[in-house]
């Protein structure tokens, strides 16, 4: 009993982190970086939250991070501090979640509006599944400053 | 001349009643897909339905897409049919969109 | 102005031999109104099917055993809940019902009650036993309407009573003319359904990409499954309602065929009277290449008025008068059939198609003996006849 109340608290608290995703795409947003329309491709869109709330939206987690490597490009004048957050479309759920929280998988046979894709799948365990069922070849996962390899990590 | 002007006259008024009735045609499928498609696909999600109540003779022609179409004496593909709607159906059904031969390789 | 007299002599040709010319129209007509009439009514079912249906489950596993459709154990939800990518699963509960009354066949669907309320349902939807809410061809054939009764027998022959909370109004009649919709419950009561079976499972999907790696993990966990994804579905539909599939094909085929013999028939018998007139046209002092064009002219003009009027009359008597003719064909032996008012999509690829298969073969026809008779001598034309 007192579990549960426990629980039901922590989520209460926790409920607020998790509800700041972005509202996503209108019908007028281009892609950051190939310039496409986003909304077709809900089951992609990815975001990046800068620091004074401005969104940017792209057509696959790709695309997000070529803009977030070469910010300097993109974005004149931006540093890597005033990006606050990256948010992905979770492959199985079809949720924008941040970045951080997934792994990213690559060289499967699932391709997205720009082709070969870093498709995003929440839990080892899952995205162990998705590798053997889309043939993927590298797992890599972000850790809210870069892309690494998560093959070796536990 | 009167013919001729007589007859591009009678072609001109065939041309205009098509291109208006194409008109209204774009119009009412315009507003189908703004209005009626809506209320539709609530009523197809909520009851859950896969199929058009346009036969209602037999099973597999209620439900062309949940019939088991691979049972014989029901739809066995290109079979003259005991209902007219099974002459319209074409024995197509769902089918695989690639195949793949797979063949032993002789030993040596 | 040059194109404008010779279209005059043609018309003038045309009119001179009035039996003939009215024939050929009204059988040219005809075809064109038959063709064009298939061609709008599978055009139009075949968009509303696929836009309608697209909103139904995105992926269905039935249970077949000895090559037959089976009710499928409710207890496989946990087997499929747990593949990743699965949002839910529902088992559905859905039958068919012979009455013999009036002989026709119903559609039993059950539902969750816990659905919002549907506009295309005038009345309300049922709650509890007892209650039903029924298509408006099953209004329409036993003759009852809102709050009345409908008495059905379950499987056990005891006759039930139902009230009629809503009927479904005429308009979504090609999805529920047939549907007596009925609370999950009491429609396992009345078919007598254990509550461990059920017709078959749909299975929502959060991404529609995976729905055919989802469909195949199914198909490995539950062997003696089938599951039919949204696609195979919509695709069947394309297929019923494919221009050149089935019975459209052997339409098209037939119509195009007797064509063909009246345009041949009338190319290759070249009568002497015309062969005389090239002669005539000749000798004074038209070229080949008028005669050519006097003979293009007779076609297109006969072609023309054909078709525009033969795609008017089609597009009147199926989106305006409700095929009466086609509809016969469509309705087969059923005795529930929709009102058919398809919302008129057409497709201007197959239009063009049509015109292509049907105006340039009949111009050829009439242009090319004439251009056979024509680069003949103008005296051995004459002589000859």
């Amino acid at each position: 009993m007192r579990l549960s109340i426990l629980c039901l608290l922590f989520i209460l608290i926790c409920s607020p982190l998790f509800a700041a995703t972005p509202a996503g795409p209108d019908d007028k947003t281009r892609c950051g970086v190939c310039g496409m329309f986003v909304a077709p491709y809900p089951h992609w869109v990815a975001a990046l939250e800068m620091t004074d709330g401005q969104y940017f939206y792209f057509d696959g987690p790709k695309d997000l991070f070529i803009f977030y490597e070469n910010l300097a490009t993109y974005q004149p004048g931006a540093t890597r501090d005033q990006v606050a957050n990256l948010y992905v479309t979770e492959y199985y759920t079809a949720r924008l979640i941040p970045a951080t929280e997934v792994f990213f998988v690559v060289g499967s046979d699932v391709l997205g509006p720009m082709g070969r894709e870093l498709v995003p799948v929440a839990g080892r365990e899952a995205a162990a599944t998705f590798m053997r069922d889309h043939s993927g070849t590298k797992l890599m996962r972000f850790d809210g400053r870069e892309l690494l390899d998560a093959q070796e990590q536990p | 001349m009167i013919r001729s002007r007589a007859y591009l006259c009678l072609i001109a008024v065939l041309l205009t009643a098509l291109a208006g009735l194409t008109g209204w045609a774009q119009k009412t499928s315009a507003t189908f897909l703004a209005d009626g498609l809506p209320a539709r696909r609530q009523l197809v999600s909520v009851l859950s339905l896969t199929d058009l109540a346009l036969w209602t003779e037999a099973r597999y022609t209620r439900h062309p897409s949940m019939a088991d179409l691979f049972s014989p004496f029901q739809d066995h593909p290109g079979a003259f049919d005991h209902f007219p709607a099974g002459s319209l159906m074409a024995p197509a059904g769902p089918r695989p969109e690639t195949t793949m031969h797979i063949r032993r390789v002789a030993q040596p | 102005m040059r194109y404008l007299k010779i279209l005059e002599y043609a018309l003038a040709s045309l009119l001179r031999r009035p039996g003939k010319t009215c024939a050929i129209l009204v059988v040219y007509t005809l075809m064109i109104v038959v063709l064009a009439s298939v061609l709008f009514l599978t055009q139009a079912l075949k968009t509303e099917a696929t836009t309608m249906l697209a909103g139904g489950p995105q992926l269905v596993v039935q249970k077949t055993m000895a090559g037959r459709h089976e009710l499928i154990p409710v207890s496989a939800v946990e087997k499929l809940v747990e593949i990743p990518g699965v949002k839910a699963v529902k088992p559905r509960v859905w039958g068919y019902y012979y009455d013999a009354l009036t002989g026709t066949n119903y559609t039993l669907q059950g539902f969750d009650t816990l659905a919002n309320e549907l506009s295309l349902l005038n009345g309300r939807l049922p709650r509890e036993e007892g209650e039903c809410a029924i298509g408006a061809g099953v209004a329409r054939s036993r003759l009852i309407h809102l709050q009345d009764e409908l008495i059905l027998i379950d499987y056990d022959n005891i006759g039930r009573i139902f009230t009629v909370t809503g009927v479904f109004v005429s308009a979504a009649d090609l999805l529920t003319q047939d549907l007596v919709v009925m609370p999950e419950g009491p429609l396992r009561q009345f078919f007598g359904m254990p509550d461990s079976l059920a017709t078959d499972l749909a299975v929502e999907v959060y991404n529609p990409n995976e729905v055919d790696t989802i469909a195949n993990k199914i198909k490995r966990s539950l062997p003696d499954s089938r599951p039919i994804t949204q696609s195979e579905l919509l695709r069947t539909y394309h297929a019923v309602f494919d221009w050149r599939g089935g019975m459209m094909l052997a339409l098209f085929s037939s119509a195009l065929m007797a064509f063909c013999i009246l345009a041949w028939d009338k190319a290759t018998g070249l009568s002497a009277g015309e062969r005389r007139e090239i002669g005539i046209l000749k000798a004074v002092g038209w070229d080949t290449g008028d005669v050519l064009l006097l003979k293009l002219w007779e076609g297109l003009a006969l072609s023309l008025l054909a078709f525009l009027s033969g795609c008017l009359i089609a597009f009147i008597l199926v989106f305006w008068w409700g095929t009466p003719v086609l509809g016969g064909i469509l309705r087969g032996w059923s005795v529930l059939f929709p009102a058919l008012r398809p919302t008129p999509f057409i497709d201007f690829y197959q239009l063009g198609t049509l015109a292509f298969l049907t105006i340039i073969p009949y111009v050829a026809s009439t242009v090319i003996p004439a251009w056979r008779a024509a680069v003949t001598d103008p005296d051995e034309v004459m002589r000859a006849s």
